[in-house]
């Protein structure tokens, strides 16, 4: 595992030089009073894998929800600084939600399926924003439930309701949801831990697979799983950025003491 | 040795008093049943035995003439001032539930929230002559449909506007939260995913509402008023027979044929209840399930 994880970063051996997809300058984000997130500053390159680890409360959901600007639906919640997204400062008031949301997907910690078929939950996303005809739609749902690796498992029951699948198959769902719209940014928040081992390895595996098109954000409990999923990982601690490197050198060589206490499991 | 031959004693003697009290318990909760239970087979018994008696094709054949004949008029009013107030209620209730839940987190949904709990504990009978007063009287539409509708509309709007609203507040919020991450306006998260998601209890609170409705005798009293025909399409100036009239006044006669009547209006009354409480049972089963 960790010798994989060296060749990934020896592989890239300045990812600060990647293009970035996501860059964030002096962010700021209070909940009414609180100051959740103390002048981030990060970059999350095109094609790769952030992981943001950190203890509970440390602000990386929080971080996690200003990219897709979740935060505007409680009052009280506001963000301050500079998150660009193709050149765009999305936290700008002026920028459209529904098609920021378009370009920067979601999966949640728990499976959300909606109550409709598996066609209808993938579709979802897709009928918002385009008007396809009835192949496409067709085609459509076997590209996301086959980048999803769910296509093989649900491929004769499309018409069934979502409710009916595993936990695991759900969280599948939800993904192929997501990455139907085709976003450039796929934002996964613990998308594992209500999941089983096995279920987990998949949605692993799966965040590899897609990295080679997508720039993926994810948030985790699991420092093995930062370990064999990302990239780049971040570490956050009472709202700051303590460190972001190769995951190479943050789990081998971290710069910090605090970050080193952490992944040793000291505290956390 | 003695000491635990004592300790012995003592234990048993404990024991006996708690199965004492257990058995005591055991009877007290036998009787407080048979005294709810006892009433109500009662009531079915003799609503039951009378009304199956009074059954016949006349009653569905012919209106009233006086207190004979049969209840044609009666179930026809029922129906339309139900179907009618149905009309206004639903969207009006399902409405409300929806600010409330999703929108109503603010002081303004405090104050709908507070007002509609006022109203649903308004007695019935105050609500009719608040009716009469503003559109019998106010407006001058007289004993009308109207007049009936709304009144009912009124009563059940509360109601369910709160089923609505909590039927909607269980739906988990992560689900909203996932429709607006795939970049949904508010009225497609809400109409797409949070109302199909708590479809089963929107529609009990729907059925409740209609069992109120077909049921319902004190406000109708004072806006219906009572006709020996059927409708004859005027929404005003035109009183309406309903079946629960036929029920509190003919019962109150001096001859059997009323009394038959009666009967009969209390068991057509008492069968569709019941088919609407087994079919809020159906849909909370079947929706479960999926």
């Amino acid at each position: 595992m960790t010798s994989d994880t060296a060749l990934a970063g020896a592989l890239r051996p300045d990812m600060q030089g990647q293009t970035a997809r996501v860059s964030i300058r002096n962010l700021n984000f209070y909940y009414g009073e609180t100051h959740a997130l103390k002048n981030v500053s990060i970059d999350f390159p095109d094609r790769q894998t952030t992981a943001m680890i950190g203890p509970s409360g440390c602000g990386k959901s929080t971080l996690l929800r200003v990219l897709n600007r979740m935060y505007d639906l409680y009052p009280g919640q506001r963000a301050e600084g500079e998150v660009l997204i193709g050149g765009n400062n999305i936290i700008a008031p002026t920028q459209d939600l529904n098609r920021l949301r378009r370009r920067v997907g979601m999966v949640f910690q728990k499976p959300t399926p909606f109550p409709k078929s598996i066609y209808d939950n993938v579709l979802f996303g897709v009928r918002l924003h385009e008007r396809l005809s009835k192949a496409e739609m067709d085609e459509r749902v076997e590209w996301a439930l086959t980048r999803a690796a769910l296509w093989n498992e649900v491929k004769d029951r499309l018409h069934s309701s979502a409710l009916g699948l595993s936990g695991g198959q759900q969280q599948r769902l939800c993904i192929a949801r997501s990455i139907a719209v085709r976003p450039d940014v796929l934002l996964l928040d613990e998308p594992t831990s209500a999941l089983d081992p096995i279920s987990t390895l998949k949605i692993e595996e799966l965040v590899d697979e897609l990295k080679r098109d997508f720039c993926i954000v994810i948030v985790t409990h699991n420092m093995q799983q930062a370990g064999r999923c990302a990239d780049q990982v971040a570490f956050f601690y009472l709202g700051e950025l303590v460190e972001v490197g190769p995951s190479s050198q943050i789990f081998t060589a971290p710069r910090e003491r605090k970050t080193q206490e952490y992944i040793t499991g000291r505290f956390g | 040795m003695s000491a635990s031959a004592s300790l012995k004693v003592a234990r048993s003697a404990q024991e006996l008093r708690r199965l004492t009290i257990s058995k005591l318990g055991w009877v007290a909760c036998g009787l407080a049943l048979a005294l709810v239970i006892a009433p109500l087979v009662d009531i079915v018994g003799v609503v039951t035995v009378h009304g199956v008696a009074a059954l016949s094709g006349k009653l569905f054949t012919q209106t009233t003439s006086g207190t004979a004949n049969g209840l044609l008029n009666a179930i026809e009013g029922t129906f339309i001032i139900t179907l009618f107030a149905m009309l206004i209620a639903v969207p009006i209730g399902i409405g409300a539930g929806i600010h409330l839940s999703e929108y109503g987190k603010n002081r303004l949904g405090g104050v709908i929230r507070f007002l509609s709990d006022v109203l649903t504990g308004t007695p019935s009978i105050v609500l009719g002559y608040f009716a009469y007063i503003v559109f019998i009287i106010g407006f001058g539409w007289g004993f009308s449909l109207a007049a009936a509708a709304i009144t009912i509309a009124i009563l059940i709007v509360p109601y369910l506007a709160r089923i609505t609203e909590l039927a909607l507040q269980q739906v988990p919020n992560p689900m909203r939260e996932a429709a607006y991450a795939l970049g949904a306006k508010d009225h497609t998260v809400v109409f797409k995913v949070v109302l199909p998601a708590a479809s089963a209890g929107v529609i009990t609170g729907a059925l409740l509402g209609l069992a109120i409705s077909v049921g319902e005798t004190a406000p109708l009293i004072y806006t219906a008023g009572w006709s020996d025909f059927t409708w004859d399409g005027r929404f005003t100036h035109a009183p309406v027979a309903y079946l629960t009239y036929v029920i509190w006044t003919f019962i109150d006669q001096p001859d059997a044929h009323s009394h038959a009547l009666a009967y009969a209006a209390a068991f057509l009354v008492m069968l569709v209840v019941l088919a609407i409480n087994i079919a809020v049972r159906l849909v909370v089963r079947r929706t479960r399930l999926v």
